[in-house]
């Protein structure tokens, strides 16, 4: 059932629906982006199975999640943690965060418009706040499967594996990056999905000594 | 001042490593005592006495980031960086590491501490051990498994505990009972009157070191049937449950005596304290029971090693086979086309074992009853000396290799105290007294005449071995004007061979030449390093040659003692008799 007028975002016209149990939904492009039966149930049952890495991740962890959706899942998440833990969500999809942000309380919200690069993302103070820590990243895979190429970009860049997005994160890092053989680190363009083992491969004799390769060396003796 | 404690094995090495946290508690009873373990294992580390604070280190978390390829690529790195900043904050006094692995060994070298105790590595390619002990542990791999210490016995020398576990009551109370495992074992227990326990630990952590549901149950048949007057009970986790429940089912008892025990690990400890023997394979329950007062039957199945990880408590028992394979490699397959090891053990031999326990046979009945198992080697825990000595109960042959294997350990053991400062070779005090008592235990049939004649020869070939060493100092002393010459330095390695030879050759020093091994083997390094090596090896050499020597002494002069003793009590009684 239709509630409300459809309105025009850009190019996404989007629309809000009940759901049987009575919660809004948004539409996005004639897509629902949570469930029309019960979204609720839905968004318990993956905040559910979620639940072992949220808590192993610690009480001061910031959770991220991708994929904002019709934030149901984001409000799922909320009730198995305490009040004080950060809660990030992170969509590209403009309309999405706007319906999640007027309904979930105590979440940063940010919208992310990928055609701006890697690099711009990066530069954003409020997303240099927390990336450069350790958080736990949580990806609403239904939200991810019905939504645009865009979002899987934007988990490209949080994942940092492939070429473009592993130097946009070294950028941040300098003190990894000058640890680096720049002939070694050139070489990363070739390879598809970076690895902690291609990164072994990278390091320059001379920084042996510094604290960022001892690091490196205790996740290097896991794949061992 | 805060202590951090690192182990990040498994449940059963980090049980294993109370004896030396109680070291650690008793040097610094003020100290605030943080023991760092795999996350998995936070809540059983609760369970050793000592500990003030439990962290859990995130394992599987990172490596989970390592090989995942939908993980963020640095998370691993970011949550490191954190942890080790912030366990760092903490401002540690001193740091032991348990964990003797490489991982463990970068990770202690990044988390600050004004003292450090086990491998430590720090990027520059030097690796500390802060600890004889710990070195040793490096190079104990290629000893024999008689002559290695119990990983246990390693970590109280390493924690400067040795002074105090020669008391007898060392070894009590290293685990915390909790209410609620108390509840959890009361209730399990109520109305079985005076009836003794046994428990049984059917499932182990790897099929090789299995002895199977078959075997367990016939061993519980036999025990119910020739001692009514005991209860089994088996037990399990509550993941085990369904297994646990089809084996006391199909059981072919009465129901009422063979029972599920599903509990918690705080349920198990108060549990162990009330049972009278637990037979097990190699398992942490096996530990767990190590550090109460339950008697421990120990089966040595697959990859276990009865010598460094087995069972730790006095007079625990450990049961092999005589399958020429066993122990096989860690992560060896099997290569046998049935599981021989554990098929050889009859449940026949190994009730044998246990009935004289609930019987409270003497020792001597109980001797004569294991000399009769064919199947099985069963070896008994002495800890007189101080750490774990298997003494096999079928055979108590004197020969002058297993004396004189007997007292290389001996003199391993106070060399490594010594250099750690913690043993004065001028002063043996109540050392010889135990070496003593041990070697009457491990040789309980053998006349003290006998012995103090193997004790003498001992001493003759151990001085002649002294002397190979002493020419050996001579020509390193030359080695020392002329490193760099090639040709001098292929002559030295060459005479090291010679006296690794000659010292092999040597029943009573075959077993201090394993260090030379090392050095005839590098190939790589640079002249300066191996010199220092081999002038190394050759004052170790002579430090367990001249306390060795020291012993062998003060040994001679106590069996001689005891021969005079015994000869005057004969004369006594003699006298008195002719009266």
């Amino acid at each position: 059932m239709t509630v409300g007028a459809e309105v025009v975002h850009g190019s996404s016209p989007t629309a809000i629906e009940l759901s049987r149990s009575g919660s809004e939904v948004l539409i996005v492009g004639n897509l629902a982006t949570a469930s029309l039966v019960n979204p609720e149930r839905e968004a318990a049952q993956w905040a559910d199975a979620q639940a072992q890495r949220v808590r192993a991740a610690g009480a001061i962890e910031p959770i991220v999640i991708l994929g904002v959706g019709s934030g149901f899942h984001i409000s799922a998440i909320k009730k198995l943690i305490s009040k004080d833990r950060i809660v990030i969500a992170i969509d590209s999809c403009r309309e999405s965060i706007d319906f999640a942000s007027a309904r979930v309380e105590g979440v940063l919200f940010h919208h992310v418009n990928i055609e701006l690069g890697v690099d711009a993302f990066f530069a954003r103070s409020e997303i240099a706040s927390w990336i450069l820590g350790a958080y736990t990243l949580l990806r609403h895979k239904p939200t991810l499967s019905r939504s645009s190429v865009s979002i899987r970009i934007l988990d490209s860049w949080l994942v940092g594996r492939n070429p473009q997005s592993f130097l946009a994160q070294l950028k941040l890092r300098p003190e990894i990056a000058a640890g680096l053989n720049p002939t070694a680190a050139k070489r990363v363009a070739e390879i598809s999905l970076v690895s902690v083992r291609d990164l072994s491969k990278m390091w320059d004799i001379t920084s042996e000594l510094k604290v960022e390769r001892r690091l490196f060396r205790v996740l290097e003796e896991l794949i061992r | 001042m805060k202590i951090l404690i690192v182990n990040l094995l498994r449940l059963g090495d980090v049980i294993a490593m109370a004896p030396a946290v109680k070291a650690i508690r008793c040097q610094y009873p003020e100290a605030d005592i943080h023991l760092l373990v795999n996350s998995n294992f936070t809540d059983a580390a609760q369970l050793i006495d000592g500990i003030d604070r439990v962290i859990g280190f995130e394992r599987d978390r990172l490596q989970a980031t390592c090989v995942e390829a939908d993980r963020p690529m640095f998370e691993g790195f970011d949550w490191l960086q954190n942890f080790v900043e912030s366990t760092s904050y903490e401002g540690y006094g001193a740091l032991y590491n348990f964990t003797h692995n490489r991982l463990s060994g970068w990770l202690c070298g990044l988390i600050e501490a004004k003292k450090k105790i086990g491998l430590v590595l720090d990027g520059s390619g030097a690796v500390s051990f802060g600890s004889s002990w710990f070195r040793h542990l490096n190079f104990q791999v290629d000893y024999d498994d008689e002559q290695s210490f119990n990983h246990t016995d390693i970590f109280i020398g390493a924690a400067g505990g040795w002074n105090l576990a020669l008391n007898p009551y060392y070894f009590d109370g290293l685990l915390r009972e909790s209410d609620s495992g108390r509840l959890e074992s009361k209730t399990l227990l109520s109305g079985n009157g005076s009836k003794k326990i046994v428990a049984l630990q059917i499932s182990t952590s790897d099929q090789k070191k299995e002895w199977g549901d078959e075997k367990f149950r016939a061993l519980a048949e036999i025990l119910l049937r020739r001692e009514p007057d005991v209860v089994i009970y088996v037990l399990g986790a509550p993941g085990e449950r369904a297994r646990i429940e089809e084996f006391c089912r199909s059981a072919e008892v009465d129901p009422e005596q063979i029972k599920p025990a599903i509990l918690s690990l705080a349920g198990v400890v108060s549990f162990l304290e009330e049972a009278d023997v637990l037979v097990t394979g190699d398992t942490s329950i096996k530990h767990l029971a190590a550090a109460g007062t339950t008697r421990v039957i120990e089966l040595i199945l697959g990859s276990a090693d009865a010598y460094r990880t087995g069972s730790w408590k006095s007079n625990d028992v450990i049961v092999t086979s005589r399958e020429l394979c066993a122990p096989c490699g860690h992560s060896e397959i099997c290569h046998r086309s049935s599981h021989a090891c554990a098929i050889s053990i009859s449940p026949e031999s190994i009730a044998q074992i246990v009935l004289p326990i609930l019987r409270s046979e003497s020792a001597v009945q109980y001797k004569a009853r294991i000399k009769t198992l064919k199947d099985v080697e069963v070896f008994k825990v002495d800890r007189s000396e101080g750490p774990v000595m298997l003494i096999p109960i079928q055979s108590s042959i004197l020969s002058d290799t297993s004396l004189a294997l007997c007292l290389e350990r001996s003199a391993r053991r106070l060399a490594l105290e010594f250099r750690d400062a913690r043993f004065d070779k001028m002063n043996f005090g109540s050392e010889i007294l135990n070496i003593k008592q041990a070697l009457i235990n491990r040789f309980d049939d053998v006349d003290p005449i006998e012995m103090r004649h193997a004790l003498s020869d001992g001493e003759i070939r151990i001085r002649h071995s002294e002397g190979v060493v002493q020419s050996m100092k001579i020509q390193l002393e030359r080695l020392k004007e002329s490193i760099q010459d090639p040709n001098r330095m292929r002559e030295m390695v060459a005479s090291v061979i010679v006296m690794r030879s000659r010292l092999q050759r040597n029943p009573w020093t075959r077993f201090i030449a394993e260090p030379l091994v090392q050095i005839i083997e590098d190939d790589r390094s640079a002249p300066f390093v191996k010199f220092r090596r081999i002038s190394d090896s050759v004052l170790d050499l002579e430090l367990r040659i001249e306390i060795g020597l020291k012993l062998i002494r003060g040994l001679e002069t106590e069996f001689e003692n005891e021969i005079e003793t015994v000869s005057n009590f004969k004369n006594k009684n003699s006298t008195g008799e002719n009266l």
